[in-house]
């Protein structure tokens, strides 16, 4: 047990203020220094540049640059040696469909996020099953008719090859099945800004996107009657989310380590990781 | 006091051979001096004996004044109840148990004419307290319990708002700046960091849905209130000087500087300029003046159409470090805000002066001291610590507190916003790790995660 026998505890103009026990002499403020490159996620760049805000209000002395332009860009970046952290949505260490494993890199979780199936407000369907959505995204299903909705084309609104929330989507939404990849009513966009602009102002559309990008000008679908909510993702209904995960090369040392470690705390985790609507990932256990 | 504890207290005072009265008036034992010390900030009689050349102190005095309760049984000693702790102790033993973890005593507990004497130390160590010796030799035990803190902000002069997370959320208590008692205010599970007006008299959070709450500190029963619908993210708030209003940062890229009427939620937007990645807003005290910084994402340049093994992509950084902007709501019908500063080095602990016409940051440079830097809405760039390594600033009121490195620990530095006088306030040892104040408040800081606040120079211990 740690003994608390201090001295008089004293603000000084002689420095001589003295203490030990509890209080050690091991220095002031972190002097923690060194230069933080991240890329990835274009979902998790919000993340990453708010705790890159809080960290260095912690760490004034190390520097950090963060990017984004796409998950598959993370893992590259670190195997190049460009980044020190790549921001993937999903682990990068492991095969997922369409991408082999980055051997060696060691994937630390930092967020929960949630996925959701979005049509254009327009579209009079409020829930499909992971059987519709396969036809749906395979091309296999053209008409809102054929899954409830009126007669009208579907059109698929797609993100493109290397985007971390398509990986996470065709994983758990569309059980591995494959997209359709061309079509007069098909279209691939490159963000997530652009696909909720897209769902909202195209008719008939559906796509996919975070939870969080949600708006009011587009319609979140219940995927095997449960609907996408923090909720539903916590108590396990709702199978369509993934974490977001940071990509080292190895173990992480120095400054990377300790962001690592920031993102990963109680105070990010419960403070502003959740006002960016992301989920703990403790919430998960 | 319930009958259980009236039983514990008497059946010590039985096998003691004492009253159960306080501690001021205990009889001295045979052998037995008496002394004064200070518990809580009350002057007490303690009866003392010599070991060799140790004192020790009597246990019941010690413990009455602390606030224990006891129990006696003969073959396990006596029992402390102390905190929702038991402390055990056996005479002629250094051998304790706290709540059943072995603790090794400096000294044998003495027994002499049924009072049981222990090392001040071992008191202290056994209970969990602080104890602390001025510069006289006079000691002062401070016994009341205390909260930790993960995140400390002040309420009022007299108070301090202590946030304590959980793996569910956060807890935030009222602690009392001068002893450190505290009481629970709130336990949000999806409460974000509360934010304290300045009149100290509401707190804003928002929850997991972006839902701007408040909750009226004045009132007896705290009830949070949604003062709005509007779920978008805000990942700053800011309260308006005449705690009116609140100024927020609007979207999950903080694109947007809106205002929220407390009143009535009612949203209006300041500055919409699709500029994305703003953070550490800063309000001038009329709000029309704000101040802010910018920062840029790397540009990176990826074929998506080669195989994903050539790692074809490329990072440009350059220009990614934070600038500071400016904004005057009253006087730029454009909607334009200023870009203040362009150069490379990075600007953390971003405030502003209430009159807006100032920004301050601490410029951090590679491998240089870094220093605290003044820009003026006109983009006049001033040094106003340039000799010293600053690890940390914040502004309160007219002042600015910070904190720069120095041999042992740090100095703490006060700035005159009005006349940019900079005056040393003293040094701290150990690893301090902030100094937290507000607008006519002490200063307080955070040592190795327990907050000190400064009273005249005296720092006290208010959370563990």
């Amino acid at each position: 047990m740690k003994r608390k026998w201090l001295k008089g505890m004293a603000l000084t103009l002689m420095a001589l203020a003295v203490a030990f026990g509890t209080v050690s002499s091991a220095g002031a403020a972190s002097k923690l220094s060194g230069r933080i490159v991240i890329n990835g996620s274009s979902a998790l760049l919000p993340l990453t540049l708010q705790a890159a805000n809080e960290f260095k209000k912690l760490n004034p002395k190390v520097r950090i640059s963060a990017s984004a332009a796409g998950s598959i860009t993370g893992p590259q970046s670190v195997r190049k040696g460009i980044a020190d952290i790549g921001a993937v949505d999903w682990d990068a260490s492991k095969d997922v469909p369409g991408f082999k494993k980055f051997d060696g890199q060691v994937a630390h979780k930092v967020a929960v996020i949630p996925f959701a199936a979005v049509v254009n407000s327009g579209v009079g369907v409020s829930g499909l099953t992971t059987s519709q959505l396969q036809g749906i995204f395979s091309g296999k299903i053209t008409n809102w008719k054929d899954v409830g909705g009126s007669d009208a084309d579907i059109i698929v609104v797609n993100r493109a090859f290397g985007s971390g929330t398509r990986v996470n989507f065709q994983m758990k939404a569309l059980a591995g099945k494959d997209f359709m990849t061309k079509g007069s009513n098909y279209k691939e966009v490159k963000s997530s800004g652009d696909m909720k602009t897209a769902i909202e102002t195209t008719p008939n559309a559906i796509g996919y996107i975070d939870l969080v990008y949600v708006t009011s000008k587009m319609k979140a679908v219940k995927i095997n009657n449960v609907a996408p909510t923090e909720a539903n993702v916590i108590n396990g209904s709702y199978k369509v989310w993934g974490y977001g995960y940071y990509m080292t090369k190895e173990q992480p040392t120095g400054a990377t380590k300790a962001f690592i470690d920031y993102v990963q705390s109680k105070k990010f985790q419960t403070g502003s990781l959740k006002k960016l609507k992301f989920i703990p990932i403790s919430a998960m256990k | 006091m319930s009958m259980k504890k009236t039983l514990m207290i008497s059946a010590l005072a039985a096998a003691l051979g004492t009253s159960a009265a306080g501690a001021a008036s205990a009889a001295a034992a045979p052998n037995a001096t008496t002394v004064d010390l200070m518990i809580n900030d009350q002057a007490i009689h303690v009866r003392s004996i010599q070991a060799g050349s140790q004192a020790l102190y009597s246990l019941r005095d010690l413990g009455a004044a602390a606030g224990a309760l006891f129990e006696v049984n003969v073959k396990a000693g006596v029992t402390a109840y102390f905190n929702n702790q038991a402390i055990e102790l056996h005479a002629g033993s250094n051998a304790a148990l706290v709540d059943g973890e072995p603790l090794d005593l400096l000294q044998a507990v003495q027994s002499v004419n049924g009072s049981y004497y222990v090392s001040l130390e071992d008191f202290v160590s056994a209970f969990g307290l602080d104890a602390f010796q001025d510069a006289s030799g006079k000691i002062s035990i401070d016994a009341i319990g205390k909260v930790h803190a993960d995140n400390i902000r002040w309420l009022n002069a007299d108070h301090l708002l202590a946030a304590q997370l959980t793996e569910e959320g956060r807890i935030d208590y009222i602690v009392d700046a001068r002893t450190g008692a505290y009481k629970k205010l709130i336990n949000a599970g999806d409460a974000s960091e509360l934010t304290v007006a300045p009149n100290g008299q509401a707190a804003a959070y928002t929850n997991n849905d972006g839902i701007v709450f408040v909750i009226d500190l004045t009132k007896k029963f705290l009830t949070p209130k949604a003062i709005s619908s509007d779920n978008s993210i805000k990942p700053e708030l800011v309260w308006s000087a005449d705690s009116k209003s609140i100024f927020f940062l609007q979207g999950d890229k903080g694109s947007v500087i809106a205002k929220m009427n407390v009143a009535d939620g009612k949203i209006s937007k300041v500055l919409d300029d699709k500029v994305d990645y703003k953070a550490g807003l800063a309000v001038s005290a009329d709000g029309t003046k704000f101040y802010y910084t910018v920062t840029k994402p790397g540009a990176v340049t990826a074929d998506a159409n080669k195989p994903v093994e050539e790692d074809d992509v490329n990072i440009d950084n350059t220009g990614t470090e934070p600038q500071i902007y400016y904004f005057d709501a009253s006087a730029m019908k454009d909607g334009k805000a200023v870009k203040l500063t362009s150069l490379t080095d990075d600007k953390v602990f971003v405030g502003a002066a209430a009159d807006g016409s100032k920004a301050y940051y601490v410029s951090v440079e590679e491998n240089k001291p870094s220093s605290l830097v003044a820009v003026a809405a006109d983009k006049t760039v001033t040094k106003v610590i340039g000799n010293k390594d600053v690890l940390q600033a914040t502004i309160a009121g007219d002042k600015i507190y910070a904190l720069t490195d120095a041999a042992n620990g740090v100095e703490v530095v006060e700035v005159t916003l009005a006349t940019g006088a900079v005056a040393s306030l003293g040094s701290v040892e150990g690893n301090v790790s902030e100094v937290v104040a507000a607008a006519g408040t002490p200063t307080a800081f955070v040592i190795d995660d327990a907050v000190y606040v400064n009273w005249n120079g005296t720092l006290k211990k208010v959370t563990i």
